[in-house]
């Protein structure tokens, strides 16, 4: 069937049905990853698939559904499943569907130059980072995974307001999970980076920072407990950063499940510090001109210079807070697509001068399960190297790091200059940190 | 869900073009996710998952694709770009015998979860939500997750293996908050099981709701947990989320058949101390982590892994099978559609032990009582593992004394499971989600109380 005869079926149908009004998500999937090792393909992925959702408004409550498959049946399913559960919908919070009010940038189109690149160049590009990167070092000793991988999607919103919108997005991205060994004791190196463009990717990048990240850990100790000052590194300070965005949601500081309740426009980080989200932020891949719902997105700072100036509201927060929503629904609810914290003045090599004595952390682990967004409390494991007068004197291995975010979103004494696109949506630069807690072992 | 002749057809495509092995596995999933925040249902969602992967295997290489258009054109031209990426070429002709497969079920489900109605479901969901706010006046708010799931799956391949089969899960997740003056803390409890509704005769929601509470409860009360190396004793049920890290994905031909894994090439040698013997048994009846076949078609069953510290087996599924030259043993899983599967736990825990839970902290001097874990991951290649205490206790002089706030647990995988010196005798389940290459499964965790010689908590030194 016909995406507009099956949009048609489904607002037909969900008005008999009983909905006040209706919108239905096209999201189209394109997805391409291969996955080396040993120079054999280990894992393979082409694929195309097909999401719709349906969000149905009566009496100011939503209900939701969700099909795979455009015909007959999935008209039914969609309308009678989201009927059923508006039925057992109570909450007394006002949702609705936006009717296209506020000021849209242009639709962005993703130019996908990955799909036009041969399948057997990409496997290629696959096998030569990882023969590259067993050839970078006599102790690189195995490659676990070299991947090469792009998806491409669109998203269309129609709804019974008249809003029609239509973009796409996508990007590449290349990585390598190796192991370095001394014959005693393995350590691992992971590099990722990503890209709009093929040669935004470059393998050999890759391939250096992840053997001489595995090697620069070979011999790594733990150390005593205590409190440390530290830098989080970029990658680091980016997945801490990112564990904790929920904290940002409106619906969550509403529910009373923020420690952030309460202190819009209130001092909660460095006044050096200044976040922002920007959907259309040039360096990074994904640029939306819309939300999941519909909303225009906007360029804006949530932390600046250390004060809380807003949350992420969707339709329904905004509407309990009688504000306009800030565009920030996407796979989840109120979060940043891209987040942007601008340079410092120090370079990292003047930040570990800073530091003086201390440690830096460069990897976490755990962050799915030793975050509590509720208090924001953190205990992670993590690894780095352990820093006197100002130079790395060893790595460091088996430590966690624990304390509480907005403690050490407080303590940032120093902001680097090293930005970089650390992950698919962030592009962050290394933080120096008054204190820290690490636990450990040895003396 | 798919034409027996399309997919007669696809199969010998397969084979004729030169692949070694050809699968195609088909997915028909209905599911519920509700939540309830504050005692009212904010959000009801339902969803439909259909979609087709394939995947052939050539000399010790995987290509795997999917989609969700179910048309011969359609997948026979994925087919095509599969056959293309292995640089494959056919040879013989020769036709492959399909056989129907009896898939016996050995998890029998009263209420499909389509025949119950959300109000149902619902009512549950505000049982749990009374249980959280009723258990103390602290209890600030209440979380209620409801999903469930019906998923129908096809398997057929170039074995002449065809294998159907229907598998229900039920899950019902309550998150309490408890605040104390301006501090707030949080607990969490989220049982689940292989059936219907019928879950909750076996379990009170209400009960459900109170113990994530009481963690919630506890834990605004508790200090920081203590920081440094130290003795742990780690309770029954979800505390066997550390085998499961720090030892059993490390088990899986996933990392093992590169020699990935720290456990590779040490099958019938020690690896673990006296008192540990551990099984993955994806056959016990109703569990949340069990299937009558995995995703590969292949019958489940108990594998002993480690007998009195003695490495036995490994996890293993059909690609890897091939390269390891050990049997598929069941374990070949996968989230859905959306990945190829590989060797995955099922329901795998520690053997009980001769210890009473009492025992082993009474021999405590001082140290760590891990009362509720939260989840954990590992590097198999490194055997770096960490996992969450979502409630602690400290343990002194062989007393509970007072309880700490959650903490990290980390270590590695080999040296850990060798300090494991205590089994206690009290051996049950807890029900996660575990992520991999293959996506999210359902798995179980599972132990006596144990008590592991050192481990590094991470907590806050005073």
């Amino acid at each position: 069937m016909r995406i507009e005869d099956f949009k048609d079926k489904v607002f037909s149908y969900a008005k008999k049905k009983g909905f006040d009004e209706c919108e239905l998500r096209f999201n189209r999937e394109r997805e391409f990853g291969v996955v080396v090792s040993k120079q054999n393909i280990d894992n393979y992925n082409d694929a195309d698939s097909l999401r719709v959702t349906f969000k149905g408004l009566k009496d100011s409550k939503a209900a939701f559904s969700s099909c795979e498959i455009v015909d007959e049946d999935s008209v039914e399913f969609l309308v009678n499943s989201a009927y059923e559960n508006f039925l057992v919908t109570d909450t007394l919070e006002e949702d609705s569907i936006h009717d296209g009010s506020g000021e849209y940038s242009d639709p962005r189109h993703f130019e996908d130059e990955f799909e036009k690149i041969p399948v057997k160049s990409k496997i290629d590009f696959a096998k030569i980072m990882e023969q590259k990167a067993m050839n970078f070092d006599k102790r690189i000793a195995m490659v676990m995974m070299s991947v090469y991988s792009h998806e491409r999607y669109e998203i269309s919103i129609f709804n019974t307001k008249g809003l029609s919108l239509s973009e796409s997005a996508g990007l590449g991205v290349a990585y390598l999970y190796l192991v370095a060994s001394d014959g005693k004791t393995p350590k691992r190196g992971l590099k990722v980076r990503f890209g709009s463009r093929p040669n935004d990717i470059d393998p050999d990048r890759i391939v250096t920072e992840a053997a001489q990240e595995a090697i620069s850990q070979l011999g790594a100790e733990s150390i005593p407990s205590g409190k440390y000052r530290a830098i989080l590194r970029r990658n680091v300070f980016s997945e801490l950063l990112f564990a904790f965005m929920p904290i940002f949601s409106a619906e969550l500081v509403q529910k009373g499940l923020s420690p952030l309740k309460g202190k819009l426009n209130s001092k909660i980080a460095s006044e050096k510090l200044t976040i922002i989200d920007d959907p259309f932020f040039e360096k990074a891949p994904i640029k939306r001109s819309f939300d999941n719902e519909g909303v225009p997105t906007k360029e804006k700072s949530f932390i600046d210079q250390g004060v809380l100036t807003t949350y992420f509201h969707s339709l329904k927060s905004a509407k309990r807070d009688g504000i306009e929503p800030t565009g920030n629904v996407f796979t989840y609810k109120c979060v940043p697509l891209n987040v942007v914290v601008p340079a410092g003045q120090k370079s990292y090599q003047d930040l570990i001068k800073q530091l003086d004595r201390g440690v830096i952390v460069t990897a976490l682990d755990g962050l799915h399960s030793g975050v509590r967004t509720v208090s924001g409390e953190f205990s992670v494991s993590a690894l780095g190297y352990y820093v006197e007068n100002g130079a790395i004197v060893k790595p460091v291995e088996q430590i966690t790091i624990s304390g509480n975010i907005l403690e050490v979103l407080k303590s940032i004494e120093d902001i680097g200059d090293d930005c970089d696109l650390v992950s698919g949506s962030s592009y962050v630069p290394s933080v120096l940190v008054e204190y820290i807690d690490v636990a450990g072992s040895g003396s | 869900m798919l034409e027996s002749k399309i997919v007669e057809r696809l199969i010998n495509k397969g084979i004729n073009n030169g692949a070694d092995f050809v699968e195609i596995f088909a997915e028909d999933r209905c599911g519920t996710e509700m939540t309830m925040i504050d005692g009212r249902v904010e959000v009801a969602s339902s969803g439909r998952e259909f979609g087709v992967g394939l995947r052939i295997f050539k000399n010790g290489q995987q290509v795997y694709a999917y989609t969700n258009d179910l048309s011969e054109k359609q997948l026979s031209m994925i087919l095509d770009r599969l056959i293309d990426a292995l640089e494959i070429k056919g040879s013989e002709k020769r036709s492959i015998n399909m056989m129907n497969k009896d898939v016996k079920n050995s998890h029998l489900v009263f209420f499909y979860p389509q025949e119950i109605s959300k109000s149902e479901k619902a009512k549950i969901m505000k049982k749990a939500h009374e249980g959280a706010k009723n258990y103390s006046n602290l209890i600030s708010q209440v979380v209620v997750r409801y999903w469930d799931y019906d998923q129908r799956i096809f398997i057929a391949n170039s074995d002449g293996l065809i294998a159907q089969d229907r598998r229900v899960r039920t899950r019902l997740m309550v998150s309490a908050v408890a605040t104390k003056d301006s501090e707030q803390e949080s607990g969490f409890f989220g049982p689940g099981a292989a059936m219907g509704i019928e879950l909750f005769n076996l379990l009170d929601p209400y009960d459900v709701g109170a113990e994530a509470a009481r963690i919630a409860d506890r834990m605004v009360r508790a200090e920081y947990a203590p920081a440094g190396k130290m003795p742990v004793v780690i309770s029954n049920a979800f505390g066997g989320v550390i085998f499961h890290e720090a030892c059993g994905h490390a088990l899986e031909a996933t990392s093992v058949a590169k020699g990935a894994s720290v456990f590779a090439g040490k099958l019938g040698q020690k690896i673990a101390s006296d008192c540990v013997s551990a099984v993955d048994d994806g056959t016990i009846p109703n569990a949340w982590g069990s299937n009558n076949i995995d995703d590969e078609g292949t019958p489940t069953q108990r594998n002993l892994l480690i007998e009195n510290g003695v490495l036995k087996t490994y996890l293993v599924d059909r690609f890897h099978s091939k390269k390891m030259g050990i049997e598929s043993n069941g374990c070949g899983r996968r989230q859905n559609y959306r990945f190829a599967p590989t060797s995955r736990m099922s329901n795998t825990f520690i053997l009980p032990g001769k210890y009473l839970p009492e025992e082993i902290i009474a021999a405590t001097d001082y140290g760590l009582y891990a009362k509720t874990m939260g989840g954990g991951s590992v590097h198999p290649a490194t055997g770096e593992f960490n996992f969450a205490v979502a409630e602690g206790y400290l343990i002194e002089k062989g007393k509970i004394t007072k309880p700490v706030r959650g903490a990290t647990l980390i270590g590695k995988g080999a040296d850990v499971i060798q300090r494991i010196d205590m089994v206690g005798n009290d051996l049950s389940r807890g029900q996660g989600m575990c992520g991999s290459i293959s996506g999210s499964v359902p798995a179980d965790v599972g132990q006596p109380t144990i008590r592991v010689t050192e481990l590094i908590v991470g907590g806050r030194s005073r």
